[in-house]
């Protein structure tokens, strides 16, 4: 059966799976130039300041990419399954990461919405599911 | 033009058997193909007074030394990460020469890719429970199900095959040409194993798109280069190949990590091949239609056709008019990988397509380009990568 894995953060990460323990899909904001990034970039690329903090955005994108994984690797997922690519649908250059079991019916642009995750009653992740047409 | 153009060369070449279980220590590896690029050279390894190795290889530079009875070595770094490494490593070991630093640098890099680690199995998400930390980012990766190199370049390779047209068919006729040049070459790993097109379309499916045979081998052996000014290389017993350039690139976005984090970039498939290729040509004064033999970086089929374009083999919204009309299909089109790659030939990380390169130049391979001048190599794109172009002394 299905286990999982167990992120270990650090400080340019751990906002995210806080705010998913929270049931919130979060970014790092610049508190100088709004500029939005994911994972956190301690210094802003746009400004170069380096005070910011993590946001709420929508909890909503659209699939840039999958693959179906059917080749057992890791041994805490059970094949096949699907990685998704979801592109951010107010921040296009934000992409997030997550896993559907079994073989999903996906394509390019199918609207998703984040689902929230607790993997051992500590941490959360955000996976994806997709929004019926 | 950049200062270091044709100031140094490969003299010698080395590299050990290609197999699933060397039996042997990666020291030990090391030791023999370094001994077999010197006694290319025709050199004492006495002479060797520099060592490059990658940032991935379990076997360190002054270890190495050390196992050659190599002793006060003037010169050693390191260069990484992986397979994007080995054209930069010879960039290092130009660098070292050219300035002073030494004067005969060894470049190696030695593995037992399938009877020791086996890099295929991805991060440790495969294996243990809690992943990531520590600023590698692998904690977006591996808890959501995306653990191997494989899986991160079907995702790449999906999205790309949908924005050009490419079908799974002109990614096996990689596999195919690959697999082809290989049965010329007694010492590639897949030698006597011809593969069909047929073969490799019906493949079994590992991480849709990607099947069987679009998956490199692994394997054990090490591979090793001795890297000096043009002049000494003349006076060795090998036609030296000249390093005309070699350049290295993170791309116009960059990315965190390994290689996952390059789904993170604002477009997942403009890898830093696109700006490698133009500073290589520009340094080396060469033109893409110049290009005689190309040795591309190919874990995968994908990576290669995600390369073609960006060196100039075809235009970026042609990759599959390019492919599916045979542009690489082997004996009649662009020859690629013609020792048979990581693809057919062995995977030593890159390492080995220098090597190929080389003979290239000599007029040495098994199959030979005839007559050819310029002869490129490229690294692994993502999370950088970089690439070397070889030519003939004049």
């Amino acid at each position: 059966m299905t286990t999982s894995l167990i992120p270990a953060t650090d400080a340019d990460t751990i906002g995210f799976f806080q705010a998913a323990a929270r049931g919130e899909l979060a970014a790092y904001v610049c508190l100088t130039c709004e500029n939005v990034s994911f994972p956190r970039r301690y210094l802003c690329p746009n400004c170069q300041s380096v005070e910011g903090e993590w946001r709420s955005i929508a909890p909503r994108g659209q699939v840039l990419s999958w693959t179906v994984v059917t080749h057992q690797v890791s041994l805490a997922f059970d094949v096949p399954y699907a990685v998704v690519v979801v592109q951010h649908s107010q921040h296009p250059d934000l992409h997030f990461i997550g896993r559907i079991s079994g073989e999903p019916d996906l394509d390019f642009g199918s609207e998703v919405r984040a689902v929230f995750e607790s993997v051992d009653g500590e941490n959360s992740l955000v996976n994806w599911e997709i929004l019926s047409q | 033009m950049s200062a270091f153009v044709d100031r140094c060369a490969i003299a010698g070449i080395g590299q050990t058997d290609f197999s699933r279980e060397s039996g042997r220590s990666e020291l030990t590896l090391a030791i023999q193909a370094a001994m077999a690029a010197a006694d290319d050279a025709g050199l004492p390894l006495s002479s060797i007074d520099g060592i490059v190795c990658c940032t991935s290889d379990n076997v360190g530079e002054i270890t190495l030394a050390h196992g050659l009875g190599l002793t006060d070595l003037n010169y050693w770094g390191q260069v990484g990460p992986g397979g994007v490494a080995p054209p930069a490593m010879v960039g290092q070991a130009v660098a070292a020469v050219t300035s002073g630093l030494a004067e005969t640098v060894l470049v190696f890099r030695s593995l037992n890719g399938r009877s020791g680690r086996r890099l295929g199995q991805g991060t440790k998400g495969a294996t243990s429970s809690v992943v990531g930390g520590s600023s590698g980012f692998d904690e977006l990766y591996a808890p959501f199900g995306l653990t191997t190199a494989g899986q991160f370049f079907a995702l790449l390779g999906r999205r790309f095959m949908h924005e050009h047209g490419v079908t799974h068919e002109d990614l096996s006729r990689i596999a195919v040409a690959c697999r082809t040049y290989a049965q010329d070459n007694p010492a590639a790993q897949m030698y006597g194993r011809p593969l069909t097109l047929d073969q490799a379309m019906a493949a079994r499916m590992i991480a849709d798109p990607l099947r069987l045979n679009d998956f490199c081998l692994e394997t054990d052996g090490a591979a090793a280069v001795i890297v000096t000014t043009v002049e000494r290389a003349r006076d060795l017993q090998q036609r030296p190949a000249v390093v005309r350039a070699v350049a290295q690139s993170t791309g116009a976005h960059g990315q965190y990590g390994m290689m996952f984090g390059g789904l993170n970039r604002p477009d997942i498939t403009h890898l830093s091949s696109r700006e490698l290729a133009t500073k290589l040509y520009r340094r080396g004064g060469i033109t893409s239609d110049q290009v005689d033999v190309a040795q591309f970086y190919d874990c995968f089929t994908i990576t290669v056709a995600m390369q073609l374009a960006d060196y100039g083999l075809c235009g970026r919204e042609d990759v599959h008019d390019f492919l599916s009309g045979g542009g690489i299909d082997a004996g009649t089109g662009f020859a690629i990988n013609t020792a048979g790659g990581h693809l057919s030939e062995g995977y030593i990380h890159g390492l080995n397509h220098v090597l190929e390169g080389v003979r290239q130049v000599r007029g040495t391979s098994t199959h030979q380009v005839p007559g050819a001048e310029v002869s490129l190599v490229t690294g692994a794109p993502p999370p950088g990568g970089s690439a070397l172009l070889l030519v003939p002394d004049a």
